[in-house]
């Protein structure tokens, strides 16, 4: 086959030719994208898969370090990072050696996707013992987080595809919409090689200076909220506290909390992540662990609901304020959202408590 | 839209296949397409001013017309001076508005009068100063005969709004661009494979040398007694390479992307550092600017070889520096600038330079030699220096940093490097990357860009094309407008 410049110098270019050109060139460009996908695959290949989540990062490393020794462990957001004291569960529970990986702000699709990787690298020659799951609903992806690392960073196919079945589910488009975007971006590792490099080029040196990395450390994963108390007026306008409006959205919470309690508020139930916990619950068993799920004191509306229609997988629910009324007093609590120190106190003693009750094997 | 978006890069291919789509035969169509496509490009920052590109190019157009009906020449003449007066208004309207009424402000206090200041928050126009030299140099050529005026309005409008070139260009004449919408194009295989290769070496030109050496430049304008003498020239030097590699990529991308469509384009930018003289420097850099003011002014002002002399010449060649400074901003930093490279090429002149040192560095030779290194030196020293002046600064902030520029002038400048908050790594890696870039210029140096010709071998040139692409991934993303954008 001739070059098309020989074919437009000799001007016998029909439009054949001219097609068949185009094809050729578009076939060209296609190829050089799938290579250059591939080979912006290496970089993520040399990184552990929580490499985008700062927070997961010190602990898994310490983890690894310590050659996964810990038998029982917590997943889930702030609520567990702040609230579960791995040392007094320890101490309380008896037999079990544990650590809190929760992550402020680590929600399901991400909390799976981490839970699953977790599980995929625990090494068979270890025992595992519990495994605790925070469940709360799924958020909608939308605009304002779509543009983070974190969420790129743990974008696979595997949660693209819970993503899309998840949100079609809610009729959520828009979050469906966002996935996929998030998803490419994530292929062509859009803003997140030069990150990938920094993460390659750190040295762990740095960890041990750190007064309040190795606070985490020492507490196994667990660092609690500071403390209402603690904070002064003066320090600027953001933390000065709303005293009134504080304890009005308490009440709120407390009540809509025992509605749901009560079965009087009904959530929606998505099959796609009763499945998910299902399929979670079966890894974690081949482990010969315990999945056990945990209703934090702050409940949104369809987690019950799920949790309801798991009846395989024991669940611990913490949020019921007819039972727990502590949890929604102000002394107790650090913000509207989070217990304070005295509050995870009590909450890893109720949890101790839950667990003897529910006498698992 | 910026070149250097998520946006342009999937407007690009859409447009792309839309464009071959259409049937050959059917240019017209392709056209009107490359029509909308331009509104939207410009349309997608603000499409309140694509009411400035229509009405310069109806102006032009409509102008155009009555030029070839007319055969009296004053009459000629006259629509001649409503189009030039026309695009100048709107040019001066928008861009140089708030800098007269400054400088009569300031006039006046210098001789003890005030006046109310009447400055206007005029927002400028993306590309005015580039599509309002073009639409001129359209009226200019068919005042002297030189082009017949088109009778479509599409192509005309095309040929004034075409995307690729229209914010930042190349100024096309209309003698090169608007007969190739007069034609069918055909789709050019080779032709569109080395567009995508100049596209490919204006983002690693832009995204990953200029928007790392931004910070060299943000830092020469800090505030004063920042940094010693030493480090200011390295940073002058550096902020000329960024402002090199920041325009120049935009011109490949935009080439580049024209030749997808079957269109060719003038070469902006010939290797401008590897020149030996600032005659020579000058016929390589912006070439599409210097090559407009020397076809509509330069050679006007000239006039006969009979009337010729060389202190007209020296004139003329401060004339159009002046003018070129101008062009690029407002601002009295930009006139010194010019002003000065004009006194150069004068000295250049005296001294015969430009008779002297003619032709590119030897084309078949692998390393420059002794004698031209020195020239290449002697250029970049002359051109970063006076580059201090390439900004809309107040004055006063220019001489602060002259004088800044004495003291400690003997340290060692990389002991500083640390004032730029980038990692010893990372400076490393765009040092390399700007070794790179330099390399391939130089091996492509008589070329149209630095990625024309890179190794017969294919599976080289396919690792060099990702690596490429690897490194303007890695810092693509916070997109930065182009330095030219403003002009």
């Amino acid at each position: 086959m001739l070059s098309s410049s020989a074919y437009q110098i000799l001007n016998i270019l029909t439009p054949q030719h001219r097609c068949a050109f185009v094809r050729r060139f578009v076939r060209h460009i296609v190829l050089y994208l799938v290579l250059l996908v591939l080979v912006l695959q290496i970089p993520e290949m040399m990184l552990p898969y929580y490499w985008s989540i700062d927070q997961l990062n010190l602990k898994m490393e310490h983890i690894e370090e310590q050659a996964f020794r810990y038998d029982t462990y917590f997943f889930g957001s702030s609520l567990t990072h702040s609230q579960i004291q791995p040392i007094l569960f320890d101490s309380l529970f008896q037999s079990t050696d544990s650590y809190n990986l929760g992550v402020n702000g680590m929600r399901p699709p991400e909390s799976f996707y981490v839970v699953n990787h977790f599980l995929k690298h625990w090494p068979e020659q270890q025992q595992l013992k519990y495994v605790f799951l925070e469940v709360v609903d799924v958020k909608p992806m939308d605009s304002n987080n779509q543009h983070s690392l974190r969420i790129r960073g743990t974008m696979s196919l595997d949660k693209l595809w819970y993503n899309t079945r998840h949100y079609y589910h809610e009729k959520d488009f828009q979050s469906i919409f966002s996935s996929y975007k998030v998803f490419i971006y994530s292929v062509f590792k859009y803003q997140m090689l030069n990150d990938m490099k920094k993460y390659l080029l750190r040295g762990k040196s740095d960890k041990k200076e750190n007064r309040l990395i190795q606070k985490i450390q020492q507490q196994k994963g667990f660092l609690a909220m500071r403390d209402r108390k603690g904070v002064k007026k003066n320090l600027g306008h953001q933390l000065v506290w709303d005293v009134l409006d504080n304890k009005r959205l308490l009440d709120e919470l407390n009540k809509n909390s025992l509605l749901l309690n009560q079965g009087k508020i009904k959530g929606k139930i998505n099959p796609i992540y009763i499945q998910e916990l299902q399929s979670i619950n079966k890894k974690v068993l081949k482990l010969g662990g315990q999945l056990i799920l945990l209703i934090p004191s702050r409940l949104s509306q369809n987690t019950l609901s799920h949790v309801e229609s798991l009846h395989e997988i024991p669940c611990i629910n913490l949020s019921n304020p007819s039972q727990y009324p502590n949890f929604y007093k102000m002394e107790y609590c650090s913000n509207p959202g989070h217990l304070n120190h005295l509050g995870s106190l009590e909450y890893t003693s109720a949890l101790v408590k839950n667990m003897q009750e529910l006498n698992l094997k | 839209m910026l070149f250097n978006s998520i946006e342009y890069i999937l407007f690009l291919p859409l447009v792309f296949l839309l464009y071959w789509w259409i049937q050959k035969e059917k240019f017209k169509l392709q056209n009107l397409l490359i029509l909308i496509a331009s509104y939207v490009f410009y349309g997608w920052w603000d499409y309140r001013f694509l009411s400035l590109v229509i009405i310069s190019t109806c102006l032009d157009y409509f102008i155009g017309l009555q030029l070839n009906q007319q055969q009296e020449k004053h009459i000629r003449k006259r629509w001649l001076l409503l189009s030039i007066i026309g695009n100048l208004s709107i040019l001066v309207g928008f861009k140089y508005f708030n800098f007269f009424t400054d400088s009569f402000i300031a006039l006046l206090s210098l001789f003890g009068m005030e006046a109310d200041p009447i400055t206007l928050n005029i927002i400028l126009p993306i590309g005015i100063s580039f599509y309002t030299f073009q639409t001129m140099s359209y009226t200019i050529d068919v005042y002297e005969r030189r082009i017949k005026p088109t009778s479509s309005w599409v192509s005309f409008a095309c040929y004034v709004a075409f995307f690729p070139q229209l914010v930042a260009g190349p100024i096309e004449r209309a003698r090169n661009l608007l007969p190739q919408f007069h034609k069918p194009r055909a789709f050019d295989y080779r032709q569109a494979i080395d567009g995508l290769r100049q596209i490919l070496w204006g983002f690693f030109k832009k995204i990953v040398i200029a928007d790392n050496l931004l910070i060299y430049y943000q830092h020469l304008y800090y505030e004063p007694g920042l940094h010693d003498g030493s480090f200011i020239l390295f940073l002058c030097l550096m902020s000329s390479i960024m402002i090199y590699a920041d325009f120049s990529g935009y011109s490949d991308i935009a080439i580049g992307s024209a030749r997808l469509f079957g269109f060719k384009l003038q070469q902006n930018f010939a290797f401008p550092f590897f020149s030996r003289t600032m005659t020579e420097f000058w016929k390589r850099w912006h070439k599409s600017l210097f090559g407009w003011l020397l076809y509509y002014v330069y050679r006007p002002l000239q006039g006969n070889k009979e009337n010729r002399s060389e202190s007209k010449t020296r004139r003329n060649l401060l004339i159009i520096f002046i003018l070129s400074g101008f062009w690029h901003g407002a601002a009295w930093g930009f006139i010194i600038w010019g002003i000065l490279h004009s006194l150069i090429l004068i000295l250049e002149r005296i001294m015969e330079w430009d008779k002297k040192i003619v032709g590119f560095p030897e084309k078949y030779k692998k390393l420059p030699h002794t004698k031209d290194m020195l020239g290449f030196i002697y250029t970049s020293s002359i051109f970063f220096s006076i580059g201090i002046f390439f900004n809309d600064i107040p004055m006063f902030r220019f001489i602060e940093i002259i004088q800044d520029i004495f003291i400690g002038i003997l340290n060692n400048p990389l002991e500083q490097i640390n004032h730029l908050g980038m990692s010893q790594v990372e400076m490393a890696l765009v040092f390399l990357y700007l070794g790179f870039m330099f390399l391939m210029e130089w091996f492509n140096r008589n070329h149209l860009h630095g990625l024309e010709q890179i190794h017969h071998n294919k599976v080289i040139r396919w690792s060099i094309y990702l690596l490429l692409s690897l490194s303007i991934i890695e810092y693509f993303g916070t997109a930065k407008t182009f330095v030219y954008y403003q002009f």
